[in-house]
């Protein structure tokens, strides 16, 4: 068997440098596009050791079971009512405070429902479960007769005073493991009661101790709180999980030893292909992308599709079918650089911007960014070649179509954060932003923490001291972090367990900053007046902006990305799209301008903005012509907007035909003349940064044009 | 049967796995002998214990209960009764219902609100001369028989000041004085400045009289604040004789009370909109108002000009007309909101004339929860965009939890309504047509995607929890096809067959690789690039070409011909302009042209939605797509050609029982693939040095 098995490593190893060979002695092609096809249809695969292994690690309840379990356990009230209930002592908000942190889909922006969980949502389950612990503990065990055993909901036995040995802490702490995690506490594989007897036992004495902080609790009632916490918060509740044994056992194939199957000779491929290619990028020095690198990233991605005629690739005649923005279609009041040029009896269009030494020309829509065009680096004529907002989504962030729905990539922003940010506090942050963690090669760490707003930040990070106090709930946050470490070792598969191990020691980090006084949304705006919070379109996501240049002065954050709505305008909406381009771009400008003036928090002498990347996408461009709601549709082309230390300013690339507005073939890629692509960008910015771009992407080439010298 | 469905997938995986009796987790052994041998179960293991956890998750929505864990671990529990017994009910439903929730997100966001003017009723503040504030409520653009007033606030001209005004009613107050022209001297000495404009930009204070307000207006006890509003004494106030109110309709505090913080008992309406008749007449005034030079004040005063006499007023004037469509609203002095005013909605942004809030609402539709999870005040035009959304809900949650069919989903022509939804059916969807339908004879809604005579009786509008079925919409219903929110969701043709294609058959839209070069091609299903999906895409777009983009209205075969003579081109190319917003010029030529979005398919076309769900549903990919939506968010993954053989079983089972969806839950969840999902992933494998 040994031999046999030896003999497919042979084969597969083969087989891996025969594809080598072939991709580097072959002349370039568009990427292959492999069609997934059942293993045994594949000549020679019946000789072949196949991985049928489900590809995927642990995953998390669903957010409306594990809500729905919360009320149920803590009794059995609407999510109102408890809201109500918990609201009045200031241990919890609002549930919607907490929707996208708790990975809720929401339906009304599209955005799709968690599947990983990360720093903020751990904190999330934190402030959740202390307050429903806490409420547990004053309807079951506080007052001055508490409800007999049988009527409590939570605590069903005695509490005695004082300490507790572990034989009378066992039995009353397996009614609670049973109650939460589903089973006796005797077959957890982790030494669990021990664990949560030295809580127990440390909490209660801490309460009784001389000069202890003031509590609502008693000794005994804060040791039960903590233990309450414990479970509540623990890994095992949050995710469904299978027990070694079972993994072990889950494994169809026949074999032990370790075989590259399909997937990795077809990676290996790629690979191969991809570093053959990327090798011979002429002038471009490797830099490392490591933890102690000074680069940030802002991505900020206009939802809906933008129109490019209004701002990187002007158009203000009627050639073909564009019908450029007039007075007719677009309202020009307020829109500061619209300066009428005449267009038709009645009609007027705008005079294309080309300010004083600028080889770029804008359209009205750029605003005050106008005034940093050596700063900009557009790229236009960018191949779409689609038109469905989820898929127009993915593609300009992760450089992938999706496929059958889901992405295949990871977002650009959590690339970024796993080559330069898993030791920070906040990897990545993603404010609707269409951000992905998928692949086998990413730190559990850096899973985009994914909020509504950069407020509910604060609100997650806030915490009640009236019951508890912040070393108690780190002593809990501490060993249930011990407990995710340990299960991943008791696991054949660590990685989730491990990532909320990580995760939770992030939450222990970010308690104890104090952010919640640096990132309340009313402490973001009275630091950062310059940005316009009054905006018609913006002004409350103006303060994302501020967030991301408050956290990277302090170095909390790698990379800080969001969404900006508004761009689908397919109807009467149209007429204000100038104005609403004019808003997003000033708001760029202003935020690019307090990175000049803002010292960088590593790099001595250094501004933020040496080392920050900001680039702009969309899902997609608009329709030259104007539809019968005098708005416009959807269109395959788009262009992206980069300001970068290290791509070019006063600089556009690529471009779209005159008359039809489609990308036009500029430059001989590898693969021959075509258009620029966002997988071309998104490897240029990899390369640009010192990170393989093959690592995250198929597809793409460096564009070498953009980068600096 | 379900036992032979687990016999079935239970049998292939032993075949696809020599080691099988070895590696099977005793859990699932257990459920495989469950039948004959149902007492002889061993003590749980741990992944026995984690296994019933997940499934009361999948089934019952949430984590067992300590009552419940006690339970499964006695002897004789019997797991696959207690399966098939949690193949139903509310949570069983909300799971299913999120698989097709998170595929089809049937909820609209801020960008889209409800709230037109023909239903909407704004109102203003107004003092009387004993200092008195009221509120006056209106309708923007209501037509009137005086010139002061007509498309305008009911109370202008001579009406209003911007000081207070003497009432005639009152002994001893100051005598009327009426506006005085700009620059004149008041009784005071002081310059009277001219009486205030009632428009959209009017200032934010202005005087009345009681005379003038009770000439002008009507004291209405309205549907939002009385239960038996239809009554000819209501009596029933909301918290008040009424005070079993659904706790989910909440009027938000400023429609519950006066100025004067006092509670409101009645309502002060402009005379027009309290006008119950169900028809009126179309009035012409042959007005023709001149454009009003820069700088010049409309006349009485007004911030707009006159309204002019519409085209179709002009033809039609004097004809009866329903006061339920917009038309009415737009030409007929007569046409008001109706008994109680339950075909308008009301908006408590006060004297900013813009849409402002009227009642709590949740913010997010959350299925599996009992009750919201939130709620705010919400503008105006949430109110029945939140309701749209619940009905795809609801019948989603019925469709499962009375495991029927599921090509109902696309077909059937029954739903669920609420007070709301029979509200918004009856009374305020039909305001939304007509306009540019006028000009092919059509003025109001003739044949709606949802009859109203289909609604059942006594329905309330206040009645938001309470759900009654209807057997019927009418002949154009399909499913969630033709309910407003999936029309509004997806607001165009394409957008709505793309969303069928991927959602119902598995499939995408997308072209990699190709070339889009420039052309001028009209037929994306020919036009080089384009082609690759629009060969498909645009034909099954044509199935929506009778419903108007961004709205559900039907527009018939008997006005909308597919291919319309009336629009023929002319020498010049061009189609006649009241055609171009329903007949492609591009697909036009001296005969007639074809209806918007027809091209590809006529056929289609004339099919409505109610092909494109038979169609769809007729489809070998139906069946087994549904199948891989519903076994890919049980199992946590998507599915890959390595589970082929489990979707093939799983698909033989659910068409085997008539496509009901408990035969496939009930044969998934016993899979092996279930029992043992959640946790793999080959790299991991790898990393240990590989499995056993």
């Amino acid at each position: 068997v040994k031999r046999l098995a030896n003999a497919r490593v042979v084969v597969a190893v083969a087989l891996a440098a025969l594809g080598l060979v072939a991709a580097c002695t072959k002349p370039a092609k568009p990427p292959e596009t492999v069609t997934s096809v059942p293993v045994a249809s594949l000549p020679g695969h019946e000789s072949l050791a196949v991985d049928t292994t489900p590809k995927e690690e642990s995953r998390l309840v669903p957010p409306e079971a594990y809500l729905r379990t919360y009320l149920h356990l803590f009794g059995g009230t609407t999510p109102l009512e408890a809201q109500k209930r918990a609201r009045a002592d200031g241990t919890f908000d609002s549930w919607d405070d907490y929707f996208a942190a708790l990975g809720f889909p929401d339906y009304r922006i599209d955005m799709p429902r968690g599947t990983q969980t990360n720093a903020l949502m751990v904190a999330t389950f934190e402030r959740l479960g202390v307050s429903l612990c806490d409420r547990a503990v004053l309807h079951d065990l506080a007052g001055k007769t508490p409800p007999p055993v049988k009527e409590r909901t939570i605590f069903s036995f005695d509490v005695p005073k004082g300490t507790m040995d572990r034989g009378e802490f066992a039995w009353r702490f397996d009614v609670l493991h049973r109650r939460f995690l589903g089973y006796p506490a005797m077959l957890a594989e982790t030494n669990r009661t021990e664990r949560f007897h030295e809580l127990h036992a440390t909490i209660t004495a801490r309460h009784s101790a001389a000069g202890a902080a003031k509590s609502r609790f008693t000794p005994e009632q804060a040791g039960w709180a903590a233990v309450c916490y414990g479970l509540v918060r623990h890994p095992e509740f949050q995710l469904y999980l299978r027990s070694r044994s079972m993994n072990d056992d889950r494994c169809a194939c026949d074999e032990t030893l370790p075989h590259p199957g399909r997937r990795d000779v077809l990676r290996l491929l790629g690979a191969g292909a991809a570093a053959a290619g990327l090798a011979s990028v002429p002038g471009l020095a490797r830099a490392e992308a490591t933890s102690e690198s000074p680069e940030m990233f802002i991505f900020i991605h206009a939802s809906g599709g933008w129109d490019v005629t209004l701002w990187a690739d002007p158009r203000n005649e009627k050639r073909g079918i564009i019908a450029p923005a007039t007075t007719e279609n677009t309202d020009p009041n307020g829109v500061r650089l619209w300066v009428d040029a005449p267009f038709d009896e009645g009609i007027r269009t705008f005079k294309p911007i080309r300010p004083q030494g600028s080889n770029l020309t804008f359209g009205p829509g750029i605003g005050e960014l106008s005034t940093m065009f050596d700063r900009l680096c557009i790229v236009n004529g960018l191949a779409m070649n689609t038109v469905s907002h989820p898929d127009g989504s993915a593609f300009s962030t992760t450089g992938r179509h999706l496929v059958g729905g889901r992405a295949p990539s990871p977002s650009i922003d959590t690339a970024m954060a796993n080559e330069f940010g898993k030791e920070q506090l906040f990897p990545a942050i993603s404010v609707s932003f269409p951000s992905f963690y998928v692949g086998d090669n990413l730190d559990r760490r850096v899973v985009p923490l994914v909020i509504g707003n950069i407020g509910s930040i604060t609100r997650t990070l806030s915490r009640s001291q009236a019951f508890d106090t912040d070393d108690d709930r780190d002593l809990v946050t501490a060993m249930l972090s011990n407990e995710a470490h340990d299960l991943a070792t008791k696991a054949a598969y660590p990685d989730v367990l491990n990532g909320m191990g990580l995760q939770l020691d992030l939450l222990r980090r970010m308690l104890k900053g104090n952010l919640q006084d640096v990132f309340s949304a009313e402490a973001l705006k009275k630091n950062r007046p310059e940005l316009n919070y009054k905006g018609r379109f913006h002004g409350n996501n103006a303060v994302n902006a501020a967030f991301a240049v408050e956290a990277m002065k302090r170095n909390l954050v790698r990379c800080v990305s969001f969404a900006l709505g508004g761009f689908d305008t397919h109807a009467n909406n149209y007429r204000t799209h100038a104005l609403l381009q004019q808003e997003v771009f000033d708001m760029i400008a202003t935020l690019v301008r307090i990175m000049d003036v803002s010292p960088h928090p590593t790099k001595q002498g250094a501004k933020l903005s040496d080392h920050t990347h900001i680039v702009v996408v969309s899902d997609f461009c608009r329709t030259p012509q104007i539809n019968r709601g005098m708005g416009r549709d959807h269109y395959p082309n788009n262009s992206a907007l980069v300001i970068s230390p290290r791509f070019k300013g006063n600089f556009s690339f690529g471009q779209a035909d005159s008359e039809q507005l489609l990308p036009v073939a500029t430059k001989d890629f590898k693969s021959g003349k075509r258009a620029i692509a966002p997988p071309d960008l998104i490897t240029t910015l990899f390369k640009a940064v010192g990170v393989e771009p093959r690592k995250y992407l198929r597809d793409g080439e460096v564009v070498t044009e953009l980068l600096r010298a | 049967v379900t036992v032979l469905a687990l016999a079935d997938v239970y049998r292939l995986d032993m075949r696809r796995r020599p080691l099988a009796s070895r590696l099977v987790p005793p859990l699932v052994a257990l459920v495989a002998a469950s039948v004959s041998a149902s007492d002889a179960r061993a003590t749980p293991t741990l992944d026995d214990y984690r296994h019933f956890r997940a499934l009361s998750i999948d089934l019952q929505g949430r984590m067992p209960t300590l009552e419940e864990v006690t339970a499964f671990e006695k002897p004789g529990f019997d797991l696959d009764r207690w399966i098939e017994a949690h193949l139903t009910g509310q949570q069983y439903a909300d799971r299913l219902v999120r698989v097709y929730m998170d595929l089809l997100r049937l909820d609209v966001g801020p960008a889209v609100q409800f709230a037109n003017d023909a239903t909407t009723l704004y109102r203003r503040t107004v003092t009387l001369a004993d200092g008195r504030e009221v509120y006056v409520y209106f309708r923007k653009g209501q037509r009137r028989l005086r010139d002061e007033t007509d498309g305008d606030f009911c109370l202008g001209g001579a009406d209003v000041s911007r000081e207070p005004m003497a009432d005639p009613k009152h002994k001893g107050r100051p005598a009327a004085h009426h506006v005085a022209p700009p620059a004149s001297a008041s009784a005071s000495g002081k310059p009277t400045p001219p009486p205030p404009a009632m428009g959209a930009n009017a200032p934010m204070k202005i005087f009345t009289t009681e005379k003038a307000l009770d000439e002008n207006t009507v004291a209405v006890k309205p549907w939002w604040l009385y239960r038996d509003y239809a009554s000819a004494t209501p009596q029933q106030r909301y918290r008040d004789g009424w005070k079993d109110a659904d706790p989910g309709y909440q009027p938000i505090d400023p429609l519950l009370v006066d100025p004067d913080k006092k509670p409101t008992i009645e309502i002060r309406v402009c005379k027009e909109e309290a006008q119950e008749a169900e028809t009126g007449h179309v009035h012409a005034t042959a007005r023709k108002p001149k454009p009003l030079p820069p700088g010049t004040q409309p006349p009485f005063p007004r911030v707009t000009n006159l309204p002019p006499d519409s085209a179709y007023a002009t033809q039609h004037r004097g004809e009866s007309v329903s006061c339920t469509n917009r038309i009415a609203q737009q030409s007929s002095p007569e046409c008001g909101c109706g008994r109680g005013l339950e075909r308008c909605v009301p908006t408590a942004n006060d004297d900013r004339l813009q849409v402002g809030n009227a009642f709590v609402l949740p913010l997010h539709a959350v299925p599996g929860q009992d009750g919201p999870i939130d709620a705010v005040a919400q503008q105006t035009g949430k109110w029945f965009p939140r309701w749209w959304s619940e009905e795809a809900l609801v019948f989603l949650r019925h469709l499962f939890a009375d495991d029927r069919d599921f090509r109902d989903v696309l077909t059937a022509r029954d739903t669920w309504v609420n007070g709301p939804l029979a509200q918004f059916y009856r009374s305020v969807a039909p305001a939304n047509c007509c306009g540019a339908e006028a000009s092919f004879g059509m003025t109001q809604e003739l044949e709606p995607l949802f009859q109203a005579t289909a609604l059942p009786p006594g329905m309330l509008p206040h009645d938001v929890g309470k759900w009654e079925h209807v057997k019927d919409r009418g002949p154009h219903a399909a499913g969630i096809l033709t309910m407003p929110i999936f029309l509004e969701k997806f607001a165009s043709r394409r957008a709505r067959g793309a969303t069928l294609y991927t959602a119902f058959l598995c499939k995408s839209f997308v072209a990699e690789a190709v070339e889009l070069a420039p052309s001028s091609e009209p037929n994306l299903t020919v036009r080089p690039g384009c082609a690759t999906c629009h060969a498909t895409l645009e034909p099954l777009a044509a199935y929506f070409s009778r419903v108007e983009e961004t709205s559900w209205t039907f527009l018939p075969q008997q006005y909308f011909p597919t291919q319309n003579p009336a629009c023929k081109k002319n020498a010049q190319g061009k189609l006649p302009g009241f055609c171009n917003t329903f007949y492609d010029a591009d697909f036009g030529d001296d005969k007639g042209a074809l209806l918007r979005g027809a091209y590809a398919s006529p056929a289609h076309a004339n099919a409505e939605p109610a092909g494109a769900g038979r169609e769809l549903v007729a489809s070998p990919d139906f069946a087994r797509c549904a199948v891989t939506r519903v076994t890919a968010s049980f199992l946590g993954r998507p599915l890959t050609s390595d589970d082929d053989a489990l979707v093939t079983k799983l698909t033989e089972t659910f068409v085997a029982k008539g496509m009901h969806p408990r035969a496939l839950v009930g044969a998934l969840v016993r899979s092996p693939a279930y029992a043992t999902a959640n946790n793999l992933s080959s790299a991991s494998v790898r990393a240990h040095g590989g499995a056993k």
